[in-house]
């Protein structure tokens, strides 16, 4: 199972040269220069210019009309100081430290149910997949009627339970957490299909092996399976977290942000900052802040990885 | 040889992703005015690419209709605005214009140098588009906010039919008696054209003064909205949905309420989708003096337009008393032309339009517009909920928005 | 003995029996949403907020699917959104199979610098360059056309990444052998390495179309004329209109905007976790 580690990379410093030659037979120097360029160029055109321009446009006042002005630090000044920028924050993190381990128990929980053992089991894995292909905005819709005083997941509470059920989206305690459910029910599925997969590759003969010593399927999940698929666990974790920062669509579509300021997001304050508002600087700063907060959390999960993730 | 073919081949792909598809549009082009709108459903975009026309054959070139729900229009105006993106012709709200005076051209000289007769239309749809003296956009509709009521409950409801003038009281009497008869009275929304509108008639109190600055800290519009949201708590109005800023119409249309506060825009979209007898009215005021904000729509020209001559004849054009006649008897826009409206009267096919449109125009105030009305807006639609609900006290929840609209 | 034997078998029938029942159940909930969504689809305006809810109306009005068409230009919102998840698609899958096998095959000066770039990038989500990206397509006159929706997301450093993986994986006897055959740098890529590589491009295809056909924040920022330029999320929007929501028609064009990506997934989807185990990818 592949992944992203220290490993790699280190790998990918000094390759393994399988061939007796050595050197001059394995350089393939300028084609592998022209194999690369294409991607390169555009991955430098499209992403490391515009983090350059972000970060240039960050230490002005940019408006959408008009020229820019050099203010320094003033943005990020104004940010910090900015309660509105230090809720969307919040937001963000709430939503991740919600999101991140639900989505990881609940894909980690069906790829394991779904088995080799359970027949037609590609079938449920394209039907729990579904709603990760469905356009968030439709989806996003879909839940804005079914969480609706009087929708469909308050009219069956009601009618089974006899119980009223709170306005879910108009109720700021409520909010994030209606947003953080319809977000795992959307977006589980890929984390699904790559532990489903990890799992299948794991060989038979060190189950046959555990289950000989008399290990029950808990403890061979716990204690054989997870560790072996921890570098893909590794990779999921990695992915989602840096995912789950982008948090967007679900707001924009079921709250607006609301009720108050309980769902705005930090993607949402930088559009309305850059776009409705249009302070492009101040919205460039905000997306820098954006960007370390990743990476941060991102060297974070690097380091802690030695603790936890084996490879073979 | 092999490492050149590789070089080459890379440039090509380089080159091809660089240029090869590009050539983008540009608004400048020189046989073409291009004209942003927003369109609500194919239906609309036929009518003004029919509009469009009548500008066409005046200006001697095309007219390319770019349209977007009106949700995302104004965001998408504000990113056009003051670059070569930006279409020639720009749809303009009157209480918007303030928020792009900056990106448009003052008109007067066209007006001048054409002898534009500004007279025939209505003086206050005029003035509503012009900022500082200076007009940016010639209006083709206009109109007072009113009330629309569904006929068929207030009669099963055993109420009256409202006259214009009538006042709050006479409102809460009504609404009471709806009640009991198991119907909510009135649809909220916390869009800022309902809201505005409806503290203005019932409680003298405004969202946006005079001068286009934001100021909410009036104790009046506190208390305008706390009528509303008492009416909310009583269930004689519906719950505010801040994500859906039309849910008042639905609301209207499909029954739930049975009176909405909507301009003549709305006239048509009632008629053709209630299922019931519509009625309008009046805003009710506190002692019958009817206060109202009136609303309109024009056409400005974009600064960066290469043409505003042409783009002039077409505008010219497109709000000609033969183009807003036939889009009048469509019942679409009540024409912000004098001449164009008694089209409009005759084929609104509501009850009493005429009678009460006179009383309220003969009232109505332009709705001012704010350079931070976008931001009001959004601030409305993430806090108005919990005020307009009589979740939380409605000065507190002013002043937050007022603080985040801030400097 | 016999009898143990079958009760042994009946007892694990029955487990079996229950656990299937299990999952088909936690499959219709996990499903209900998009129920609700086509049950929505299929109802008359007037009774989709009835109370209490019911799944399906008085009657199946699958006129809704026709007037999704004739109420917005929704046909032209589908092949915009074709368009463009597959010309993105296409431009992804053609660099990063290059850049992949140039990462882990070929040698040149520089390599393990630029891939650890790559690698940077992809700790960067689209929306922190959403604004620079904007003004940048503003530059260079982009603004507004179908370029700006293909092209400045077609090379995310994921595809290099994925496919890095793969050809690692590639024994070096198969080049040794291709070379013995004769076959130059390119003959062994189109001919050996490319087709053995199609599990992987498999799974990069499927995500990056559900990427581009999913994607709303960009399109929302950059195409000014919807009507003509409107991808499938934008095109959603126009049923919020300023006259009221049109419900019904949101859920038909939901159920209608599904369906490509769908197609895609079920005719790859053999591919998919035999792409995933070579190759590695996940989050979201």
């Amino acid at each position: 199972m592949a992944h992203v580690s220290a490993r790699e990379v280190t790998a990918a410093a000094a390759p393994k040269d399988h061939r007796p030659g050595g050197r001059r037979r394995g350089w393939s120097g300028a084609w592998g220069v022209g194999f690369a360029a294409p991607h390169a160029l555009g991955l430098a055109l499209f992403t490391l210019v515009p983090i350059g321009i972000a970060l240039a446009m960050s230490l002005h006042d940019w408006p959408m009309i008009g020229s820019p002005s050099w203010i320094g630090f003033e943005n990020y000044r104004q940010l910090i100081s900015d309660p509105a920028f230090r809720t969307a924050l919040t937001n963000t993190l709430l939503f991740v430290v919600l999101y991140v381990p639900l989505n990881l128990v609940v894909s980690l929980g069906m790829a394991a149910w779904l088995s080799p053992k359970i027949r037609h089991r590609q079938i449920f894995r394209v039907i729990f997949f579904l709603p990760t292909v469905t356009p968030i905005v439709a989806n996003a819709v879909v839940w804005r009627m079914l969480y609706q005083p009087n929708g469909a997941i308050d009219a069956t509470a009601q009618s089974f339970f006899g119980i009223k059920l709170p306005d879910f989206l108009a109720d700021p305690h409520w909010a994030m957490i209606a947003i953080v459910i319809m977000s795992v029910w959307q977006g589980f599925g890929y984390n699904m299909i790559v532990f489903s997969s990890a799992l299948d590759s794991v060989p038979e003969s060190q189950l046959e092996a555990a289950s000989l010593d008399g290990a029950n399927a808990w403890t061979v999940f716990w204690r054989i399976k997870l560790p072996l698929i921890s570098p893909s666990l590794f990779f999921a974790t990695t992915m989602t977290l840096i995912t789950s920062f982008q948090v967007f669509i679900q707001p924009y579509i079921m709250t607006r942000g609301g009720p108050g300021d309980s769902t705005v997001t930090l993607v949402q304050f930088i559009y309305n900052q850059g776009f409705t508002f249009q302070k492009l600087g101040l919205a460039s700063a905000a997306a820098w802040v954006l960007f370390v907060i990743i990476l941060g959390v991102t060297a974070v999960q690097f380091l802690g990885q030695k603790k936890w993730v084996h490879y073979e | 040889m092999r490492v050149r073919t590789v070089a080459v081949a890379t440039t090509a792909v380089g080159a091809l992703l660089l240029t090869g598809c590009s050539g983008g549009q540009s608004s400048g082009s020189s046989d073409t005015l291009s004209w942003s709108m927003w369109i609500g459903s194919s239906e609309d975009q036929k009518v003004w690419e029919g509009v469009g026309n009548t500008g066409a054959e005046a200006s001697g070139k095309k007219v390319s209709l770019q349209g977007s729900p009106f949700n995302d229009y104004w965001t998408k105006i504000s990113t056009q605005l003051g670059t070569s993106a930006a279409p020639c012709i720009v749809t303009m709200q009157s209480l918007r214009v303030n928020q792009f005076s900056e990106g448009l051209l003052p008109l007067d000289d066209l007006i001048k140098s054409t002898g534009f007769d500004t007279a025939a239309f209505d003086e206050g749809a005029m003035k509503a588009l012009a900022v500082d003296g200076k007009q940016y956009a010639i209006p083709y509709d206009t109109g007072p906010l009113l009330l629309f009521y569904n006929k068929d409950a207030f009669a099963k409801a055993g109420v009256d039919a409202p006259k214009p003038g009538w006042t709050v009281n006479d409102f809460e009497t009504a609404a009471t008696a709806l009640k009991k008869n198991g119907q909510v009275a009135l649809a909220t929304t916390v869009e800022d054209i309902f809201l505005e509108g409806t503290i203005l008639s019932t409680g003298g109190a405004k969202m946006i003064d005079d001068s286009g600055k934001v100021s909410l800290d009036d104790p009046k519009t506190a208390q305008a909205i706390e009528w509303i949201a008492g009416l909310v708590k009583d269930g004689t109005a519906t719950k505010a949905d801040g994500a859906d800023a039309s849910a008042d119409d639905n609301a209207f249309i499909n029954g739930t309420a049975a009176a909405t506060v909507g301009g003549p825009w709305n006239s048509l979209d009632f008629k053709a989708k209630a299922k019931f007898d519509v009625g309008v009215t009046t805003i009710p005021s506190p002692q019958g003096e009817q206060k109202t904000y009136s609303a309109g729509s024009g056409f400005g020209i974009s600064k960066t337009c290469s043409d505003p001559t042409a783009a002039f004849k077409a505008i010219t054009a497109m709000t000609s008393e033969k183009t807003l006649t036939s889009l009048a008897k469509d019942g679409r826009a009540f024409p912000a032309r004098t001449a164009a409206q008694a089209a409009w009267y005759e084929n609104a096919g509501i009850d009493g339009a005429k009678e009460t449109l006179d009383s309220a125009l003969a009232s109505a105030v332009p709705l001012p517009g704010s350079s931070d009305g976008d931001k009001l807006n959004q601030m409305l639609s993430q806090y108005g909920p919990q005020m307009v609900n009589g979740e939380k006290p409605a000065a507190g929840v002013l002043a937050e928005i007022s603080r985040q609209i801030g400097k | 003995m016999s009898d143990v034997v079958s009760r042994g078998r009946g007892v694990r029938n029955l487990r079996t029996a229950i656990g299937y029942t299990l999952l088909i159940l936690v499959a219709l909930l996990f499903m209900s949403p998009l129920i609700f969504m086509i049950g929505t689809s299929l109802k008359a305006p007037s009774e989709i907020f009835s109370t209490p809810p019911s799944l399906f109306g008085s009657s199946l009005q699958w006129g809704n699917y026709a007037e999704v068409f004739s109420y917005a230009p929704f046909a032209r919102y589908l092949v915009n959104g074709i368009v463009v998840a597959a010309g993105g698609t296409l431009i992804t899958l053609a660099v990063s199979a290059l850049s992949g096998y140039a990462f882990s095959r070929l040698r040149w000066r520089g390599r393990s610098a630029t891939f650890m770039v790559f690698l940077a990038t992809m700790m960067l989500p689209q929306e922190v360059i959403i604004v620079p990206a904007f003004v940048l397509m503003r530059e260079l006159g982009w603004v507004n056309t179908y370029q700006a929706l293909i092209v400045p997301w077609a090379f995310t450093a994921l595809g290099a990444f994925l496919l890095r993986q793969f050809f690692i994986t590639v024994p070096q006897e198969l080049e040794d052998a291709s070379r013995i055959d004769g076959l130059g740098q390119l003959g062994t890529f189109f001919r050996i390495m490319l087709p053995l590589a199609r599990p992987s491009l498999a799974v990069l295809a499927v995500f990056t179309f559900i990427t581009y056909w999913n994607s709303f924040l960009w399109p929302l920022v950059i195409v000014n004329d919807v009507t003509t330029l409107g991808t499938i999320p934008l095109g959603l929007q126009q049923f919020f209109g300023q006259q009221g929501t049109q419900w019904h028609l949101i859920m038909a064009a939901s159920v209608i905007s599904m369906l490509p990506s769908t197609v895609l997934l079920i005719a790859l989807q053999r591919y998919l976790v035999r792409g995933i185990v070579t190759s590695g990818l996940g989050g979201r």
